[in-house]
């Protein structure tokens, strides 16, 4: 299993550097750094140096690796490093790196519980928890992974960019927090339009989340619709939710599901995800994009982005961001928005020859549209040009909106007792996986 | 009484938060020396806290601090949890470089072995099996055999992989632990059950690790869901080895483990797979039903994995693997959920593409080119030069399709000048399999923008087999003479130009002549090319046609000698490994654990050089003290001062003994010089001695002693059962003595300082025998 653990920040320095079973060098973190460095985009998760196996995450900017000289279950290794990037942050509310230089200490101490001689021990989060002796130190409530989200999103777990999720951003250790449970709905859609805006390929992946924060773990009864179905049948049509296929977490108990649509959970503490699914069939896309592209001239081109919110006026997605890739031998570029434009910019990067248009706003039903000059150098003609305009691509997050209609009926805590009633908070969460249109 | 110095050393400013990851300098490590040593005796918890926790951070960012280990011995008898663990994850760490001074530190986990909550004699059984020397078994050995039959379950899974680290630094202790272990099996708990398998594992690893019976199979599946996932994917993984006596134990099993398939958790999926694929692996028909089945959760996990892109990366080579092998139609249905998604990191999309060249068939492959053509023109030109290849690979495996892809591929020649150098490459292989494509690449092969090395080389391959075919092939070759190229490009161009010169002579005359020319005329060439154009230039002279007549005899190539290793190694991989990942046999990455040890060791003495090279050149060390008292310790009735080792520069000291008349007699000093001096000083000696002799051993005896030997009382001060005094004297310098008496652990301690190293250590000595003397040590 794992000779050692280390943490490592963005630009290479050791944060948390634990040695299991000393029997590998203890210049590693160097070696692994260095190794990483040599892909062009991230690293590959597993690879090997002169015979030192790396297996390594990328959670918050920050390196989790596990080393070892033996040949890993390579899904287990990489399991468990997430399992333990999940026990950090649980017990410190968010994983990044100024939290885990102000925790290392705690986060040593979590380490020696989650793996003794590099074999994984007691792993839940509820399992640890009388065992920490440190408190957890928040980060400077002004610096909080300043809120500015990224502009163009990086794949991130089922991490919400605008909705108020400080509310989860909490440590499990915290004693006098309430007693409730989050329960999210997130769903990824993945759709690609041809210049036709017709749908060529399109899929959800969608899980139900949950941070709980319930006293004692109360074991839960999860509801959903009961037109819900498991499995597609070749050429089936059915008014229902069909989901292609699903799985669940190891406190889910599935058995219910086909006969009365329940789950039975038993809740650890923290943020665990009960079940994922994936759905392949078709579905009304909330964004469609109709893209005109004129040669003006030999060496002028008018590119013109028609966006429409196809969803109901009452959902207001929460942002929308459009990123317009334009020719290489592109010499100047006008992006012009409609007059009166509120909430929107569009930004020409001459660098990367992008076009980026941002829309913080948007109503269901509300169409927008962008205009883009450009003038090519001489060396190209319009003609070829154009071939090198697109893929769109397209980020959004939509609050309370869900594509798949799958619901949550209700979410009952068995054996209450005679504590209050928890609260229970039900989100749903709709954000872009992949959704391109190409020219 | 306190200390009335005591408080006052330990008022220099506590480290301000936050700075622990700053600074980096090695003289920093002897400040934290000092300061580590005088708030031992501080009682504010909180602010040794923070002095330990400076430590480790230190430790963390990879600076040597083992100099402090003394002083973290000693500061491990607090009752303070949230400083033991951090002095422990100390001690443990440096107990290596630190042998003899770690079994100080010993009693106190024994002691905390003996604690009556559970929590605590687990944690300190943990640590004590984790300090890493061999003279530490003797007091390992009896802890980890009382802890096995502990009542509670955390300190029995941690004994037994403290059998484990045993095992590493001396398997002898373990004679029979074995069958103490098979039995652990049987636990309630099933985290023992797990640590007792991994035990068995590596303790039986040369005997291939731990035996299974039918019975123990049927009574581990019986008790799956106990426990938790890596439980679970544990035991998984050792019933692939298992092989079921009939076919109805067979299906029994995988019946039972079918809803496994299930789980959110890729490794117990993975594991329930190479079950299923082991059992089934001696018929074909089950194994192939078996692949169907897991195709699904495969798929699932896939393209969620709860947004985890490292478990995706791992399951996709998974998949590839599987379609590798001949199951690619399996996935042909599923084509679009190997798509590449704009949010991707590249080294899914490459393993994708992968995927998508193995599973394309008719029924996919207009989808799928229309696709795989998008990812050509990728702003990512690893992605672009990959889905060319892809294209590639399934125009050599599909010849019947091959012509859509040809046609496609020169579709794409007037973008960049990567994808047509990749093109290219591509086209050399896809022409050497099936040469009637060559009508549908000319235009590409005639476009001039072929700039990589190892394209041209492929191009000019091209020119020379299809010389006959393409109308500017003389011409283009001739644009490659005497250009400054490398040898191999000028191998195949000499190569070609022959082949074309065969059946164009006319055209091709001049220009061989000209590239004959250019190489033997040329100084500098290398000579085994200029042997093999002069070879070919005079075999011309004599007889051309016989020549032409060797050269045409030409080779078909059926399949492709790379394609078929590939393969063939692969069978031998197995499910779930590091080696579906790299596509590499077990024996080409792992290595045995001497390897590293070796590695190990020479990293330390690199280390301890490094050291003695710092030491020499600068003052003398404290690390030193570590020598000093291995002879101490280890040969206890000969003098230091005879057996001093040379190794420490001081081999000039003098050899004698400090007699009670080089003191000076009612010697005197202020408090505050005394604690000046302790503080600026920082070289010393130390020792630690087993307390031999209660009755004498408190405050007023200890003063009458020393003052019999002319050493003064400075401070002194008694708290949980622990005396702690301060002296001081003068012979031909002045020395300064920190003095412990610890009747919780029964030793005391000493600490001796001096101006000059040499006589601290003789005082030292000088305190030692007059101790032994009085009987209070032995």
């Amino acid at each position: 299993m794992f000779s050692q653990i280390f943490i490592l920040s963005p630009r290479g320095d050791t944060i948390i550097n634990r040695d299991f079973r000393s029997d590998l060098p203890k210049s590693t973190p160097e070696t692994f750094f260095r190794q990483a460095k040599t892909y062009s985009g991230d690293a590959n998760p597993l690879f090997n140096v002169d015979c030192i196996q790396f297996a390594h995450i990328k959670r918050g900017g920050l390196y989790i690796v596990g080393t070892s000289r033996f040949n890993l279950q390579p899904a287990m290794s990489l399991e468990l490093l997430d399992r333990l990037a999940k026990e950090i942050k649980d017990f410190c509310g968010v994983i990044n790196e100024e939290v885990l230089r102000k925790n290392f200490i705690l986060i040593y101490e979590i380490l020696d519980e989650s793996f003794d001689f590099g074999y994984p021990q007691l792993m839940a989060t509820e399992q640890i928890k009388p065992l920490i002796v440190n408190e957890p130190i928040q980060p400077q409530p002004d610096s909080v992974m300043n809120s500015l989200r990224p502009k163009i999103q990086t794949f991130n777990i089922f991490v919400p960019n605008t909705m108020g999720s400080q509310a989860v951003q909490r440590s499990v250790l915290n004693k006098n927090q309430a007693n409730e449970i989050f329960v999210d709905i997130y769903e990824k859609l993945n759709v690609l339009f041809n210049s036709s805006a017709y749908v060529i390929n399109q899929s959800i992946e969608g899980c139900i989340q949950m941070t709980s924060f319930l006293q004692g773990n109360p074991p839960l009864k999860l509801a959903l619709n009961e037109d819900l179905q498991i499995g597609r049948q070749q050429g089936q049509y059915s008014a229902g939710v069909i989901l292609d296929d699903c799985n669940f977490h190891e406190c889910v108990n599935a058995n219910e599901l086909d006969m009365n649509k329940t789950l039975r959970i038993q809740p650890p503490d923290g943020q665990f995800v009960v079940m994922n699914y994936r759905i392949s069939g078709d579905y009304a896309a909330p964004f469609r994009l109709f893209p005109i592209i004129e040669e003006i001239s030999s060496s002028k081109i008018e590119v013109t982005i028609k966006l429409k919110a196809c969803f109901d006026a009452k959902i207001i997605a929460s942002y929308a961001n459009i990123r317009i890739p334009i020719p290489k031998q592109t010499a100047n570029a006008y992006p012009e928005l409609v007059k009166n434009a509120q909430q929107e910019t569009a930004e020409y990067d001459s660098n990367k020859k992008i076009i980026e248009w941002q829309i913080k706003k948007l109503c269901g039903g509300q169409e927008r549209s962008l205009k883009i000059k450009l003038t090519l150098q001489a060396t190209q003609t319009a003609h070829t040009a154009r071939k090198e305009i697109g893929p769109i691509a397209m980020n959004f997050e939509i609050p309370m909106f869900n594509v798949s209609r799958l619901q949550i009926k209700y979410l009952r805590i068995e054996e209450r007792g005679n504590t209050t009633n928890p609260h229970r908070w039900v989100r749903y969460i709709t954000q872009s996986s992949s959704y391109v249109c190409r020219i | 009484m306190r200390p009335h110095y005591a408080s006052s050393i330990a008022s220099i400013p506590p480290p301000k938060q936050q700075q622990y990851f700053e600074g980096n300098r090695k003289g920093e490590v002897n400040e934290l020396k000092i300061l580590v040593k005088n708030t031992l005796s501080e009682k504010d918890d909180k602010k040794k806290r923070e002095v330990v926790k400076k430590v480790i951070a230190y430790m963390t960012l990879g600076i040597d601090v083992s100099k402090i280990f003394p002083e973290m011995c000693m500061a491990s008898y607090t009752n303070d949890m949230v400083q033991k663990k951090m002095i422990y994850l100390y001690l443990t760490t440096y107990a290596e470089q630190n042998k003899d001074l770690a079994f100080m530190a010993i009693s106190t986990f024994q002691k905390d072995c003996k604690h009556s909550d559970p929590k605590i004699r687990g944690f300190a059984l943990r640590n004590l099996c984790s300090l890493r020397f061999s003279g530490a078994i003797e007091y390992l050995m009896p802890a980890i055999r009382e802890s096995l039959s502990d009542i509670d379950p955390y300190v029995r899974k941690t004994a037994i992989m403290g059998c484990v680290k045993v095992y590493y630094m001396q398997p002898e202790f373990l004679s029979n632990i074995e069958e103490q272990l098979y039995k652990m099996i049987s636990d309630n708990d099933p985290l023992v059950i797990i640590n007792a398998i991994h035990a068995l594992n590596e303790i039986l690893a040369a005997e291939g690790g731990m035996a299974l019976s039918k019975k123990l199979v049927d009574y581990l599946l019986g008790r799956l869901k106990e426990f938790n996932e890596w439980g679970q994917a544990t035991i998984l993984d050792e019933l692939s080895k298992y092989q079921p006596k009939d076919d109805k134990e067979m299906f029994n099993i995988m019946n039972l483990l079918e809803e496994r398939l299930k789980h959110s958790c890729s490794a117990i999926v993975l594991a329930v797979i190479k079950v299923f694929m082991n059992f089934t692996k001696n018929k074909p028909q089950v194994y192939e039903q078996v692949i169907t089945r897991v195709k699904a959760p495969l798929v699932t996990l896939a393209s969620i994995s709860e947004g985890n892109l490292e478990i995706m990366y791992t399951i996709l080579c998974h998949i590839k693997f599987i379609a590798s092998k001949g199951y690619n139609q399996v996935f042909s249905q599923d084509y679009k959920c190997f798509y590449c998604r704009v949010d991707e990191p590249t080294y899914i999309k490459l393993i994708k593409l992968e995927i998508l060249a193995l599973i394309a068939c008719d029924f996919n492959l207009g989808d799928m080119l229309n696709e795989l053509g998008e990812y050509v023109t990728d702003v990512d030109q690893e992605i672009s030069k990959k889905s060319i290849q892809a294209l590639g690979a399934i125009a050599l495996r599909l010849p019947d399709l091959a012509n859509a892809i040809v046609k496609q591929l020169s579709s794409f020649i007037t973008l960049q000048d990567y994808i047509t150098n990749e093109v290219i490459i591509v086209f050399k292989d896809i022409l050497r399999k099936d040469p009637k494509h060559i009508k549908d690449c000319l235009e590409i092969i005639q476009s001039d923008s072929v700039t990589d090395q190892n394209s041209k080389i492929a191009l000019i391959y091209i020119l020379g087999q299809f010389g006959s075919q393409i109308p500017l092939a003389p011409y283009i070759l001739q644009t490659f003479i005497g250009v400054a190229e490398s040898v191999e490009l000028k191998h195949a161009l000499l190569t070609s130009c022959l082949k074309v010169f065969f059946c164009r002579a006319p055209e091709m005359q001049e220009i061989l002549g000209q590239l004959f020319y250019s190489i033997m005329n040329n100084e500098n060439e290398d000579i085994d090319l200029k042997d093999r154009a002069a070879f070919y230039y005079r075999a011309l002279q004599n007889n051309p046609n016989e020549i032409k007549k060797l050269w045409q005899n030409g080779i078909k190539v059926d399949k492709f000698l790379e394609e078929q290793n590939i393969n063939k190694e692969a069978l031998l991989f197995e499910f779930n490994s590091l080696s579906v990942i790299y596509e590499k046999s077990v024996n080409k990455f792992i290595k045995p654990a001497e390897y590293f040890n070796n590695l190990r060791n020479k990293e330390l003495q690199d280390q301890i050089q490094e050291q003695q090279q710092s030491t020499t050149a600068e003052k003398p060390d404290p690390v030193q003290d570590g020598f000093d008292i291995e002879h101490d310790i280890t040969v206890p009735n000969v003098p230091i001062v005879q057996n001093q080792p040379n190794l420490l520069e001081i081999s000039e000291q003098p050899k004698q003994k400090l007699i009670i008349d080089n003191f000076v007699l009612d010697y005197r000093i202020e408090v505050e010089y005394f604690e000046s001096m302790w503080t600026s000083l920082n070289n010393g000696a130390s020792i630690t001695r087993t307390l031999a002799r209660n009755d004498i051993a408190n405050e007023n005896a200890m003063e009458q002693l020393f003052n019999r030997y002319r050493l003064y009382n400075i401070a002194a001060g008694e708290e949980d059962n622990v005396l702690q005094m301060y002296f001081y004297g003068a012979h031909k310098c002045q020395v300064f003595f920190e003095f412990e008496i610890n009747r919780n652990l029964s030793t005391v301690l000493l600490n001796t300082k001096s101006e000059l190293e040499d006589y601290a250590y003789l005082a030292q000595k000088y305190v030692e025998d007059f101790l032994k003397q009085s009987n209070l040590i032995v």
